[in-house]
């Protein structure tokens, strides 16, 4: 007993005192009451993700969260209450509050794009007062308005024109982030992560904008809730589907067809999404080979598809998959034997979500959570005489199955809290040969054990975020973050603090800052030239530890009204453990010692951004400015000394216009001008000597060879491309059908991707050669809303 | 397969369009001519030292041997000789390279820095066993090596392995490709070799002592031989302890080779230990057993 009353008594601690205060501060507001509920497309039912909720009177005010839903705790009073959401109409709502209020605000789409929104509050628009930083929501029905090459909408290649971001090599999907590379981007799609988010060795993402609802880009001040990567969160969200009526589009582009339907199975309560498309080249071209001389052919398909159930206001349930494959192929039938030759890769995410509310303050998202990228390669032989038959398939790849859950709860105005956990079982197929057929007894035993981490490693995350109202001039988002990532009896660990932060000092202006520190457990074993689908996932070892950076970041905002905004922010990164190849090494088949393969070293980024952003208006677009500096440092590369990433380039500026011409024309350009990547190219050239002492021990032979400049000493051309498009809309609206044409790098400047150095004989002289990629490329498509 | 041709022509032209390729104004940095040194040197041969120069992408020239230069020899820091030039380069008429000595040598030349390099000729670290095994096949049998040795403990050592075959009555023998599913022979053959094989293929094997350091080691091997074409060959085994410089500039050299100038990778720089200049200064030591093959008794000697 005495134990007990000592314990009673004892001093309550940190946690003990944070409760207690939330306690007294929830105390304080006794006398409120909660609004909750979602905010939706009143056309479709499809939730609108981070529409803004709130009284423009006295200053509360929220957001809807991922899942379309809000809470926000009000004094019991009379309540103006403003919903707004980019690209529709603001609606004002006006009741007494006297009791828990659970509301289902619907929005409808603005008319036509450009019109003006009515902005009917005075109230600062919420993003002067999030703290997040570094954080910016594309616009999905932009994604389909800007150029595209080959008129493949891609919302990869618009992430390429925000600021902090550097593209890759011309024309591909690569996004390099304040510094990163391309692993370190956390791709989330409906939550399950993709690991390899291109078709088309880069040249393509495969994201089919059509099936997309929301679009997140965070590149600093990371919340504590996103983790694994150290460098960016693109979080994709899929189409709910529509409630109330049956919808579809169908594609016609130069290189691939879509179609897009959605629309309820039982109305108000359950409906489907799915989307799906092809490329269909190596169809066409088909006829042009004969199957005894063989037939090559690549094409690209994907597939999303998404079901929503609605059990009651309370209860939600969403099932979406994405299933997406890239095939090079050459099947031949000749004199009495079948070839199947196929190399090919793709990726399988499924979600399944339930979305409770506990209470009107308590929002509860539950997920299982599977994800798969595989690369195979092979091919079968079928000898018909013989009837004889073998088939070899070697094959590479990572899985994922997890749990999530996430929870959201409101104590009280002041504080927005939230905190879940996740247990992922993760497994690396380093390499595995699958061998059947009449040679399977044959083959060596030893040529099958390949793979080295089939048994699966583990992962344990939890999180705690509280969005903190101090006063109407600051909002602070504090969070703490802890991983624990479990391999072949190895603990990899550690707590990664996150805080962020906006002070608004006066109308219209906030000054922003953050600090996060983030850690990446697995590593990507690939070069820094081009994404190929034969790069492998590997977890961190004792010889590569986990991957981590520490990013600060200052900025500023300025958001004179609801449609223009002016942000400056300035960036500080480190990276530590970052991999790369050794020289000479482009493929890796991951052995016991594969470390042996990279060398380890670390990083440092720093830069300033400028975007300038007009979201209404007839006119809209942006401008966004980078000037940056990207470091890499390997005690075994350049002797050592610090030496310029790949993609440090230091100015990149990309202007985006899109102009409402009447009501049923839309025209728009891309303007992209920008520092050269960088190059390591050689500077001389003389002989070696290869000596092999063997038969005769004095024997030699000689070649030449290049002496290389220091690692990426040179900078390649600055980089600048014109893309326009018309676009015409029969109904006016550009939801629905549209016609248009885009015309890729309009003044056919001929950008450098990559370049070599020729020699001249028997001068030896260097020629610097650049080869283009993309010259003026016009194209055509044609959608059709039904 | 002419369909096939067609089809990455046709992946080409779908994915990259019509690539360009032209002159880029780029300038390339001004770069002075350097001394390009190349000295192997072991106790079983003379000295011998070749000189290059080596040539500016940017202004052209003419890669020749330097004729006049001025090779100093030292040992331990004390001046040996100055070498005297000769058909192949520069030699000495009686200095033989000797072991546990520090060798540096200073190459001087008009209208170059002068460059200077120091290496010595490792550890021998003979072969303690040798067994083999014929598998007689038709038209070639097999033959089973297996090499033994021990590792000195507790520094790094580098290897380099070749076997020349002599048929019977013919001096003019020739390298043999062996194979091999040695641990160490893949280890290093995946970093060096863009690859999916898991056996080892090649006339010599570079490898160094990082998974058995300082352990007794046991390396096997197989190669064909054709009994038909001879009825007895002599396999000379070319076991090298070599040195950590002529370790790197060799395995820079595979790995330039196989690499190129692609451009998914990063190009390869081939290691020098010059100072001031380019090439390699590398002791090593060979250790040499001979076995006489012949079907179906065998010897060693």
């Amino acid at each position: 007993m005495n134990s007990g009353c000592k314990s009673a008594l004892r001093a309550p601690g940190i946690p003990g005192i944070i409760l207690l205060g939330l306690f007294l501060v929830g105390a304080l507001w006794a006398q409120t009451a909660t609004i909750s509920g979602y905010v939706v497309d009143a056309e479709t039912g499809e939730k609108l993700i981070g529409a803004n909720v709130y009284n423009p009177g006295n200053g509360l005010g929220t957001t809807t969260n991922g899942y379309g839903y809000f809470s926000l705790v009000h004094p019991r009073d009379s309540v103006l209450l403003v919903v707004s959401y980019l690209g529709y109409q603001t609606r004002e709502l006006r009741f007494y509050l006297d009791q828990d209020l659970e509301l289902t605000i619907s929005l409808h789409p603005v008319p036509l794009p450009g019109e003006a929104v009515e902005v009917v509050a005075e109230s600062e628009p919420p993003i002067l007062s999030q703290p997040q930083t570094s954080q910016i929501t594309i616009p999905v029905l932009k994604v389909r308005t800007i150029p595209a090459l080959l008129g493949e909408a891609d919302v990869l290649k618009v992430i390429q024109l925000l600021p902090g971001v550097q593209p890759g090599m011309d024309g591909t999907s690569g996004i390099f982030v304040r510094g990163g590379s391309p692993d370190q981007n956390l791709v989330l799609l409906d939550d399950a992560t993709l690991y390899n988010v291109f078709h088309g060795f880069g040249f393509f993402s495969i994201f089919h904008s059509e099936a997309l609802k929301s679009v997140r880009f965070i590149k600093g001040g990371f919340p504590a809730r996103y983790g694994g990567r150290l460098s960016s969160v693109i979080d994709v969200r899929l189409k709910d589907g529509n409630l109330k009526q049956f919808s579809g589009k169908i594609d016609l582009g130069i290189i691939s067809s879509s179609i897009f339907l959605e629309g309820p199975l039982k109305k108000e309560k359950t409906s489907f999404m799915i989307a799906a498309r092809r490329t269909y080249a190596d169809l066409l071209l088909r006829p042009f080979f004969s199957r005894e001389e063989g037939v090559p052919g690549y094409y690209f398909t994907d597939v999303n598809a998404k079901l929503q159930h609605i059990f009651s206001s309370r209860d939600r349930i969403f099932l979406s998959t994405y299933w997406g494959k890239d095939e090079l192929y050459f099947y031949q039938d000749n004199s009495g034997f079948n070839l199947d030759y196929f190399f090919g890769w793709g990726n399988i995410t499924s979600t399944l979500r339930w979305n409770h509310i506990f209470t009107p303050r308590l929002f509860a998202n539950i997920m299982l959570l599977f994800s798969r990228y595989e690369f195979a390669t092979g091919f079968s032989i079928k000898d018909i005489d013989e009837d004889l038959f073998a088939s070899i398939k070697y094959s590479t790849g990572i899985e994922d199955i997890s749990f999530k859950m996430d929870l959201d709860y409101t104590p009280n105005p002041a504080h927005f809290l939230r905190f879940g956990t996740e247990v992922l079982s993760q497994r690396f197929n380093t390499g595995t040969l699958n061998i059947r057929g009449d040679i399977e007894q044959s083959v060596d035993p030893e040529l099958k054990k390949e793979s080295l981490f089939l048994t699966p490693v583990w992962k344990a995350a939890f999180y705690l975020e509280d969005e903190w109202t101090v006063n109407e001039q600051l909002r602070v988002n504090a969070g703490l973050r802890y991983d624990a990532y479990r391999i072949k009896k190895r603990t990899f660990q550690g707590l990664q603090p996150r805080i962020s932060m906006a002070y608004r000092f006066r109308p219209g202006w906030s000054l922003k800052g953050s600090y996060s520190l983030v850690k990446q457990f697995i590593h990507l074993l690939t070069n820094n030239q081009i994404s190929l689908p034969t790069d492998l996932w590997m977890p961190a070892t004792p010889r590569a530890l986990p991957e981590n950076a520490h990013q600060i970041v200052l900025g500023m905002v300025h958001q004179p009204s609801a449609a223009w905004t002016f942000s400056l922010e300035s960036y500080y990164k480190t990276l530590s453990n970052v991999l790369e190849f050794k020289p000479g090494v482009i493929f890796s088949r991951a052995k016991e010692s594969w470390e042996d393969y990279v060398y380890v070293g670390r990083g440092q980024a720093y830069g300033l951004e400028v975007f300038i952003e007009k979201k209404q208006g007839k006119s809209t677009g942006w401008v966004s400015y980078t000037l940056s500096w990207a470091n890499r440092q390997f005690d075994e590369i350049n002797n050592g000394e610090p030496f310029p990433f790949k993609y440090d380039r230091r100015h990149n500026l990309a202007i985006t216009f899109t102009r409402r011409l009447g009501k049923k024309w839309e025209t728009g350009f891309t303007w992209i001008i920008r520092s050269g990547e960088r190059a390591t190219l050689p500077i001389a050239t003389y002989t070696v000597i290869e000596r092999i002492p063997g038969v005769k021990p004095d024997w030699y032979m000689t070649r030449t060879v290049h002496l290389y400049s220091k690692r990426n000493g040179f900078q390649l051309p600055v980089y600048h491309r014109l893309d326009v498009t018309l676009r015409f809309y029969p109904t006016g609206d550009p939801r629905k059908s549209s016609l248009t044409l885009s015309i890729y790098n309009l003044y056919n400047r001929k950008n450098a991707a990559f370049v070599y150095v020729d020699q001249d004989f028997p001068s030896l002289k260097g020629i610097p050669k650049q080869v283009s990629l993309f010259p003026l490329i016009p194209s055509l498509s044609l959608s059709i809303a039904f | 397969m002419t369909g096939f041709r067609h089809g990455w022509l046709f992946f080409l032209l779908l994915i990259i369009l019509p690539g360009c390729e032209q002159p880029v104004d780029i300038e390339l940095p001004d770069y002075t001519p350097q001394l390009v040194v190349y000295s192997f040197f072991t106790p079983d041969a003379p000295w011998q030292v070749q000189v290059y120069n080596s040539v500016s992408m940017k202004t052209g020239g003419k890669i020749e041997r330097i004729a006049n230069a001025t090779v100093e020899l030292f040992a331990n820091n004390t001046r040996l000789a100055e070498l005297i030039p000769n058909n192949e380069g520069y030699t000495h008429p009686t200095l033989r390279p000797e072991k546990d000595t520090r060798y540096t040598l200073r190459v001087s030349a008009a209208g170059y820095d002068t460059v200077t390099a120091s290496d010595q000729i490792p550890s021998p670290v003979p072969l303690k066993k040798v067994d083999f095994r014929i598998e007689l096949g038709e038209p070639e049998s097999t033959v089973y090596l297996d090499l033994e040795f021990s590792d000195p403990p507790e520094e790094k050592n580098y290897y380099n392995l070749g076997l020349s075959i002599f048929p019977k009555n013919n001096s003019q023998g020739y390298l043999v490709y062996f194979y091999s599913r040695d641990p160490m022979l893949l280890r290093e053959m995946y970093l060096t070799q863009f690859v999916v094989e898991n056996t080892f293929e090649d006339v010599e094997a570079l490898f160094s002592d990082a998974i058995f350091d300082g352990k007794t080691y046991r390396l096997s091997l197989y190669f064909y031989v054709n009994f038909q074409q001879s009825t007895e060959y002599t396999l000379q085994i070319n076991f090298m302890s070599i040195s950590e410089a002529f370790f790197k500039y060799k395995r820079s050299l595979i790995l330039q080779e196989n690499t190129g100038e692609s451009i998914f990778s990063d190009p390869v720089q081939i290691y020098s230990n010059v100072t001031n200049g380019l090439g390699v200064f590398a002791g090593y030591v060979v250790h040499r057993s001979q076995i006489v093959l012949t079907p179906p008794i065998s010897r060693i000697r």
